[in-house]
């Protein structure tokens, strides 16, 4: 405001004997979806431009969370549950398990929160599930307790069904086990027993691949192995499928071979259990005349950077060098040393990796003791003794 | 003679002279005469800053190295992933470097080869197709001293 509109404004009674200092109003500094733009001092034309953008402003309205009124009663669960195909079940009736449920009222819950508390609650036996093995399963209580237990053919009996007759058939298969997957799709048959009598023993039935050992390579984790019982009233003729001591000749395909017998077979029990590589399935490969194989995971080469005449960071320079020379160049740089150090009767890998660790530690380069320590990498042939092998 | 140069090209950057060693040697204490290019009274030739000569080593590439700086300072209280890294003798940068070979004399610029030399394998580099003269048409990097055109050179002179 100025000295004459200040004048114009308040009567001379009522005015200061100074001009008083009056700001202008405020307007914001700031307004981000403005941009700078909004706030350039321009005297000549759109004053107001500044205000003119915040009217400009898209108005933007918030998603609303939109109720469907015909999912209305339904659980959030249902909403989001995806459509499901009707399972058809082809096995028996589930039998009824008598585990005693007892009912609580609020008075025992509140006596068992109290007991809890205290420290007193005694689970009683009795009341506890018994089938329910997770707890087992979970501490390794049965790994531990029955270590290599599935060299010997299991024990296994079959409940009877009825008094009619009707046969049962066996097959133990494992899911992840077929190692001759490029040859042949299938499972990998562990045991098949065909044609068992109702109630009667497995021996009673044709044992069409005999037991053997679930057979999980090394480095190919833990395999599945699955206990199918099938349940026909007729004999079952498997002439097409063949026990050969051959590993390749055990392989079938479950699915397919259910599906030839579709109209015969009913499945009508399943249990699994699995397992993991122990130093009975080598034996038991030799003992079969073959190798056993190991597996490990194929990393991805290690990525790299474009290589730069003069790294604008300082780099280790020999890690930094190394990176870009050629492998092979490398590997040949190894493999003379190691030729420096072997005689021609004794290819034993070095015992010791450095004898004069201290001695080197204070004289040598760090980079060129660290790279004589060095076991990973090109330098690991070092140490591998490849001629034993 | 060649037992004193693989001497040299081992120790140079791990020994520290005994006179440097005994005193606290900040930037602020560096002497006036090392910061400079220093040329002989009598004869009137440049003469080597010893400091690089202890401190740097030239790969015969061009490029310079020497130990990270302050590795030796209060290590004890430093993390794990330090005590690694700060062994590692570091590159230096292109300014670096074009100063470095400034305060040496040419002998020094020349490639160098000793007997079982542990920093053979990085004398060259392999897959840099930068050009290796500049725009007056000096050396850039070391190379054999046949000046080629582009496509022959790459194809017969991939490493430098």
């Amino acid at each position: 405001m100025s000295a004459a509109q200040y004048a114009r404004l308040v009567p001379r009674k009522y005015r200061h004997r100074t001009l008083p200092k009056m700001d202008r109003p405020i307007r914001p500094r700031v307004i981000s979806w403005a941009g700078p733009s909004a706030f350039y001092p321009n005297r000549f034309y759109e004053i107001d431009k500044w205000y003119k953008a915040r009217i400009d402003k898209p108005e933007t309205i918030p998603d609303m969370h939109i109720i469907e009124p015909t999912d209305y009663t339904k659980s959030i669960r249902e909403i989001l549950e995806k459509p499901q195909t009707e399972l058809i079940n082809i096995g028996f009736k589930k039998p009824e398990l008598s585990a005693k449920k007892i009912e609580k009222t609020e008075e025992d819950r509140v006596e068992l929160e109290r007991k809890s508390r205290h420290m007193e609650l005694l689970i009683s036996i009795d009341n506890l599930e018994i089938p329910n093995l997770s707890i087992y399963k979970h501490f390794n209580i049965f790994d531990d307790l029955f270590a290599q237990n599935l060299t010997e053919k299991p024990d296994i009996k079959i409940e009877k069904i009825g008094n009619s007759g009707g046969f049962n058939t066996l097959l133990m298969v494992n899911i992840d086990g077929n190692g001759f997957l490029e040859q042949k799709n299938g499972e990998f048959v562990q045991y098949l027993v065909a044609n068992i009598e109702n109630g009667g023993e497995i021996g009673t039935g044709d044992e069409v691949f005999e037991y053997l050992q679930p057979l999980p390579f090394y480095g190919t984790g833990f395999h599945r192995i699955a206990f199918v019982l099938f349940r026909h009233s007729e004999k079952l003729d498997l002439a097409g499928i063949s026990g050969a001591a051959n590993l390749e000749s055990r392989i079938l395909n479950v699915s397919e071979f259910y599906k030839k017998n579709e109209r015969v077979l009913t499945p009508s029990a399943i249990r699994f259990c699995q397992t993991k590589y122990d130093e009975s399935v080598k034996r038991k490969l030799h003992e079969l005349g073959y190798k056993s194989p190991l597996y490990n995971y194929e990393y991805l080469p290690a990525l790299k950077p474009d290589q730069k005449e003069y790294p604008k960071k300082p780099q280790p320079f020999d890690l930094y060098l190394d990176m870009y020379r050629d492998p092979k160049e490398i590997e040949a740089e190894v493999l003379e040393k190691r030729l420096n150090t072997i005689g021609l009767n004794d290819v034993e890998a070095p015992k010791w990796l450095d004898t004069d660790y201290n001695e080197n530690k204070k004289k040598l380069p760090s980079w060129l003791h660290s790279k004589m320590l060095d076991r990973s990498g090109p330098n690991r042939k070092l140490y591998e003794n490849i001629e034993k092998k | 003679m060649f037992k004193i140069g693989l001497q040299t090209a081992q120790t140079s950057l791990t020994r520290t002279p005994a006179v440097l060693s005994s005193s606290a040697r900040g930037i602020a204490n560096i002497p006036a005469h090392e910061y400079h290019i220093r040329f002989d009274q009598q004869s009137g030739r440049k003469r080597p800053a010893q400091d690089v000569l202890d401190r740097f080593k030239r790969l015969n590439n061009g490029m310079w190295i020497h130990a990270h700086a302050g590795k030796n300072k209060l290590r004890y209280m430093k993390d794990d992933k330090w005590q690694k890294t700060s062994l590692y003798y570091e590159t230096c940068t292109k300014e670096q470097c074009q100063m470095l070979d400034k305060l040496v004399t040419p002998f020094w610029l020349r490639p160098k080869h000793y007997p079982n030399d542990p920093y053979q394998a990085y004398n060259v580099r392999h897959g840099i197709d930068s050009p290796r003269v500049d725009d007056k048409g000096r050396f850039v990097r070391e190379r054999r001293k046949v000046l080629l055109d582009d496509s022959t050179s790459s194809r017969y002179f991939n490493d430098c």
